[in-house]
């Protein structure tokens, strides 16, 4: 279908993705208020992770035993944990794992998921089925337990953490796109150009992945809130990132265990976690409006 | 329906049987001995010799094809094999912490659908008055917030400030009423708070897609009370999509729950999971996921079978 549009067809695959954000919607997606403020936030925590050195007032490593578990002052706002390292900075240099992990692993579902859903659609029969059942089972195990399993297999990394969580979040990338690829698959374009002997592998770069992809951009960014609390809940539960590294989740275990002397500790990384989720979701909804118009409203 | 039933049924083996030997083969390859686990502050004492007759004691010694066919096999008849740890019977050691897992899951469910169903019933019909804002935007940051710090600010204010409610363990309700009770209060409220924003969301979002349709002017234009159209017509139908919800937390009653127990010291299977994982407890593992899978999958059918049952036009026999 080289006709369809004169820029597409040089631009391949990418040129198409960006195409499905014409730049109106992108204006419509900013006027969505919440979409903005969402955006805006992560903006914020975005510039906070990548210049925390130049932003924390202390090493969030460095340990200062004498004064540990001191209460929030002019010079440690946040107050210090129980081995005296400065909450605060450990509060910004927790952006970057959460931020990292959230990325990553969304991005991990998508070269899974994506994959996955267009091959069990375009191959159909026995593959179809041997992929999806494999999903099926996927879904059917607990995910925070099966999460945990692979980290104690692979150990508590940025990375490994992400794909763990990856892992758990690409089900619904595969189901989703395999759903919109059977639908191109009997649109008269993609027939046609079945018709005029494509070769498969235009079909499915040029034609399936372009057409398919749209309902991965909202999942991608609603399933970074996912990720995020995960990566909180596992390094609560003390097998997501390895100390001494400074995680949101981690500094929550922390404060839980030092609660009754140190209750100051809990509040800061717990609000830290849910604005971050909230302005994830926010703008998810708004992608979803702008995207989906027949979806405006619903969810 | 039955062989739509029956059916589904039949699906459900190939995917137990790719979740078997996945979580068998995972196992297998935990860094921790689970040896050194049992030895725990001993393990140091530990000998070759000692390691080879316990390895042989657990059938940890034989090929892993072996192995994992007589897992199997017990699996399908009943005997789940004994914990690593105690050497309990897995069947037995499951059976006294399930009821306190599924009391907490009722409890929590309770929450969810009280308050979820009754905000998102009441936001529906109040759009866009001050009542309806409160509640939508109370959905969105009950959607955002992690329950685990929702369960610590909950055991700070009511636990550790006011001291009015116990934060450590569990009595079953049938045994002590009050107490279990008591204990339940902060758990299944921390557990439900996400499940009720997620059913207030739904139910708000399908009732007023639902009362903008035909039927609904037809049974308002031949003059039955809006309370009868609401609760007959409108309701019924929009319950739809907030069944499916329903379904999926059902089914994550066993996994969904591993934190919470955790922070709470519940003596329930989610936090025996964590404790089993963390010693390599090969035999409780491979249990809990088997049947946290099967409740999964049975949730699923349900929730199918539900919603021929709400809307007759579904019909499963094709």
């Amino acid at each position: 279908m080289r006709d369809s549009g004169s820029a597409t067809a040089r631009t391949g695959t990418i040129g198409r993705v960006l195409e499905a954000l014409p730049s109106d919607n992108i204006k419509q997606l900013l006027q969505h208020k919440l979409s903005a403020i969402g955006l805006s936030y992560i903006g914020l925590i975005l510039v906070v992770g990548i210049f925390a050195p130049w932003i924390a007032p202390a090493d969030p490593l460095a340990i200062d035993p004498i004064n540990s578990l001191k209460a929030p002052s002019l010079e440690n706002p946040l107050g210090l944990d129980h081995v005296g390292r400065d909450q605060l900075s450990r509060l910004i240099y927790g952006a970057r794992v959460s931020l990292i992990v959230g990325l990553l692993s969304v991005g991990v579902a998508i070269v899974i998921g994506v994959p996955l859903g267009i091959i069990a659609a375009y191959a159909g029969g026995w593959i179809d089925h041997a992929i999806m059942r494999m999903i099926d089972a996927m879904i059917a195990v607990p995910g925070l337990l099966f999460a945990m399993l692979l980290l104690l297999v692979m150990g508590g990394s940025v990375l490994t953490v992400s794909i763990a969580l990856g892992i758990n979040l690409f089900t619904t990338q595969a189901r989703l796109v395999r759903s919109q690829a059977l639908s191109v698959k009997e649109r008269e374009y993609f027939m046609a150009a079945r018709m005029i002997g494509t070769p498969p592998w235009r079909m499915l770069l040029f034609h399936m992945v372009p057409n398919s992809i749209q309902p991965v951009i909202v999942q991608a960014t609603l399933g970074m809130g996912f990720a995020i609390l995960g990566e909180a809940g596992l390094s609560f539960i003390g097998v997501g990132v390895e100390p001494p590294i400074a995680t949101w989740g981690s500094m929550l275990n922390l404060a839980f265990v030092n609660l009754r002397s140190a209750p100051w500790l809990s509040f800061a990384p717990g609000v830290a976690i849910f604005l971050l989720v909230l302005s994830f979701n926010f703008v998810g909804d708004g992608l979803r409006d702008v995207l989906d118009p027949r979806l405006r409203g619903r969810i | 329906m039955r062989r739509y039933i029956a059916n589904r049924l039949i699906h459900m083996i190939p995917v137990l049987f790719i979740i078997s030997v996945m979580i068998f083969l995972l196992m297998r390859v935990l860094p921790n001995d689970p040896i050194y686990s049992m030895a725990g502050e001993d393990s140091e004492a530990l000998t070759p010799e000692i390691r080879e007759a316990m390895m042989r004691q657990l059938g940890l010694d034989r090929p892993l094809p072996i192995q994992y066919l007589s897992w199997l096999g017990g699996m399908v008849t009943g005997d789940w094999g004994r914990s690593f740890q105690n050497k309990r019977p897995v069947t037995s050691e499951l059976a006294s912490r399930l009821p306190h897992t599924l009391q907490l899951a009722a409890a929590s469910f309770i929450v969810s659908l009280v308050l979820g169903l009754a905000t998102g019933v009441i936001a529906a019909l109040k759009r866009n008055s001050i009542t309806d804002m409160v509640a939508t935007s109370g959905a969105m940051f009950g959607i955002a917030m992690p329950d685990f710090w929702f369960a610590l600010m909950l055991i700070l204010l009511f636990g550790v400030t006011l001291g009015i409610l116990p934060v450590f363990g569990s009595e079953l309700v049938w045994e002590h009423p009050i107490d279990g009770l008591r204990h339940m209060a902060l758990p299944a409220l921390a557990l439900g708070l996400n499940g009720a924003a997620t059913i207030m969301r739904q139910t708000r979002s399908s009732l007023l897609e639902v009362m903008g349709e035909d039927y609904i002017r037809t049974a308002r234009a031949k003059g039955l009370f809006e309370r009868r159209v609401i609760w007959l017509h409108a309701l019924r139908n929009s319950m739809l999509p907030v069944v499916t919800i329903l379904g999926l937390r059902l089914g994550n009653i066993l996994g969904g729950s591993v934190i919470i127990e955790t922070m709470f010291s519940w003596p329930g299977v989610g936090r025996l999971a964590v404790f089993a994982l963390q010693r390599s407890d090969f035999p409780v593992i491979q249990a809990i996921v088997m049947m946290s899978a099967v409740a999964i999958l049975v949730a699923n059918l349900l929730t199918d079978i539900m919603y021929a049952y709400l809307d007759p036009r579904i019909r499963y026999e094709q």
